[in-house]
């Protein structure tokens, strides 16, 4: 299962590997359906579904939405194999924040993954104030693996507090600073090999504190850099180019 | 990086995205707008669907360019912006309105009203006489955006007055009405901004605050209160404003399809929020204190 999702990212043609999805999502349904209390495999089910719905999410949102409901699903089912982190999973926000006591390291990817889908599952409902309200779990989750493994996923986790504290202006509780702290960090931790990162600065950060300067110059940086050498980074890579290309194109839109 | 990573990344930014492909000419009218609302909130979820309204029933010659998550600064600066014509509207949420005109604040006096049909009678009789102050002071009112009433959220059970006088409690700096009702009340009072009313709970600095529902879970308070008391204190608005010249500069026709379409989208709005802040006391705090039995109730913790 894991050298698929290694064998995909090292793939550089994007259509070929969304079209190709479903038949994997599918191979993974038949063995939850064997073994559904598999850890392995739920997490493997949150990672994969999460990933598919991205992938959909511009051309049909709606089916996206279900998509991620499906992999917060699996992923909070995941966390709550654990005996201790199950009740707390429902608790209000306090006592929730006390779930890192009983987690361990070999936790971080079950971790990682149910974060992943909860938050981009609340991305899809903004508008929904009870799926807001769960948004400071997903960071406690999201604090944690960055303290037990900063380095995790390529950095991942950085990259989406750096997302988070630019979402909101500073007026109601953004942070720019933080914001920029883990963008950058994501890029050092990277050896600025992944590109990811620098796009997500521009589109966030850079839009957030209204810098076209800056903008342009990270995008324009991105379209300069080749794919890299870094083969689990291809597919990643050519993503991030397309979309660097169109958020400069966007800028005249925004700025 | 697995390939989920990889689209996960990608999911991240077609999340947010911003980008919109606009089929009119690039020679349209365009009123730029400036919001604090985040991006995919339901504040500019209304904006654009005006904009989308507008261009359809102008052939695209009338457009808004929207710029949500506060970009273009603060309501003060967006007023700025707009007197120099840098902006031409704004999406402002109570601090803009009463800059611009004062009397606005009677609106939010603590316990003036009751509930959302009292306010819609209001407004509804009202409408001339705010839309002519704000035309006098040169801004086009599009409409009304609900804010909400505001309720206190506390550490501590909130009874009454006696039990607020006890502790902790925040006050919006530079907001005249809180500070005048704390003074009547003999409530010692902790100036702070909002952005750090956070970490004023987090740090014993204040154990009461006030907010309407909605506001308590976007900027996070509701994580580090207890206790919410039902009673309605105020009631808190915004609105949708235009600067008269540029508004001007539109076809006839195409401002009275800006006001309606704007009117439409604003209640519509208003009615969203509503429902927004209606019930999300579980979302907030698993404690309630009900006013009319005057007793602590357990409510269902919020759900996942």
């Amino acid at each position: 299962m894991n050298d698929m999702a290694v064998a995909t990212s090292k793939h550089d043609d994007i259509a070929l590997v969304s079209q190709s999805a479903p038949t994997f999502l599918l191979l993974l349904e038949g063995l939850l359906e064997a073994n559904p209390t598999d850890s392995r495999l739920l997490i493997a089910a949150a990672e994969a579904y999460t990933s598919y719905a991205a992938l959909i999410e511009l051309d049909d949102p709606d089916r996206a939405k279900k998509i991620y409901a499906r992999a917060k699903g699996y992923g909070l089912q995941a966390l709550g194999k654990k005996k201790k982190v199950a009740p707390l999973l429902n608790a209000p926000f306090e006592e929730f924040s006390t779930i890192t006591n009983h987690l361990s390291r070999n936790d971080i990817k079950c971790v990682f993954w149910a974060a992943s889908s909860w938050g981009a599952w609340i991305s899809t409902h903004l508008e929904s104030m009870d799926a807001l309200a769960q948004l400071p779990k997903v960071i406690v989750l999201m604090e944690w693996v960055i303290e037990m493994d900063e380095t995790f996923q390529f950095a991942s986790p950085h990259l989406f507090l750096g997302v988070y504290h630019a979402a909101l202006p500073p007026m109601l509780g953004g942070n720019p600073e933080k914001s920029l702290y883990h963008f950058d960090r994501t890029i050092e931790l990277t050896n600025g090999q992944a590109l990811m990162p620098q796009v997500l600065k521009a589109q966030y950060y850079a839009r957030q504190i209204f810098d076209r300067k800056l903008h342009d110059s990270l995008l324009l940086e991105v379209l300069e850099q080749p794919i890299g050498n870094i083969p689990e980074l291809t597919l990643q890579n050519e993503i991030a180019k397309k979309m660097a290309e169109k958020l400069i194109e966007g800028g005249n839109d925004f700025f | 990086m697995t390939f989920s990573k990889v689209l996960w990344f990608v999911s991240v930014i077609l999340m947010y995205s911003t980008c919109i492909f606009h089929p009119y000419p690039l020679d349209a009218q365009t009123l730029k707008v400036a919001s604090l609302a985040p991006d995919g909130s339901s504040w500019i979820k209304a904006l654009r669907a005006v904009d989308q309204q507008i261009q359809d029933q102008t052939n695209g010659v009338v457009k808004l360019k929207i710029y949500p998550g506060g970009v273009q600064g603060d309501e003060k600066v967006v007023l700025r912006k707009m007197r120099i014509g840098q902006l031409q509207g704004g999406g402002f949420a109570g601090q803009g309105i009463s800059q611009i005109f004062p009397d606005i604040l009677a609106l939010q006096i603590p316990f003036l009203f009751n509930d959302y049909n009292e306010i819609d009678y209001i407004l509804e009789h009202m409408d001339a006489f705010y839309k002519e102050a704000y035309a006098a002071r040169g801004f086009v009112h599009l409409g009304w955006t609900d804010i909400g009433f505001v309720h206190i959220l506390s550490k501590v059970p909130i009874r009454g007055v006696d039990d607020i006088r006890q502790h902790k409690v925040w006050r919006l700096e530079e907001e005249p009405i809180t500070d005048m009702l704390f003074s009547l009340a003999q409530v010692t009072s902790v100036p702070l901004t909002i952005p750090d009313v956070l970490l004023g709970l987090q740090t014993n600095l204040v154990d009461v605050v006030y907010a309407p529902p909605a506001a308590a879970i976007v900027l996070q308070w509701f994580t580090r209160v207890q206790y919410i008391n039902k009673l309605p204190i105020n009631y808190t608005l915004g609105a949708l404003l235009v600067d008269a010249k540029s508004f001007s500069q539109l076809a006839p026709d195409h401002q009275v399809l800006l006001r309606q379409i704007a009117a439409k989208e604003m209640r519509a709005l208003s009615l969203t929020t509503r429902r927004e802040n209606e019930g999300r006391f579980m979302s907030c705090s698993p404690m309630v204190y009900n006013r009319s039995k005057r007793v602590l109730r357990n409510c269902k913790r919020s759900q996942i």
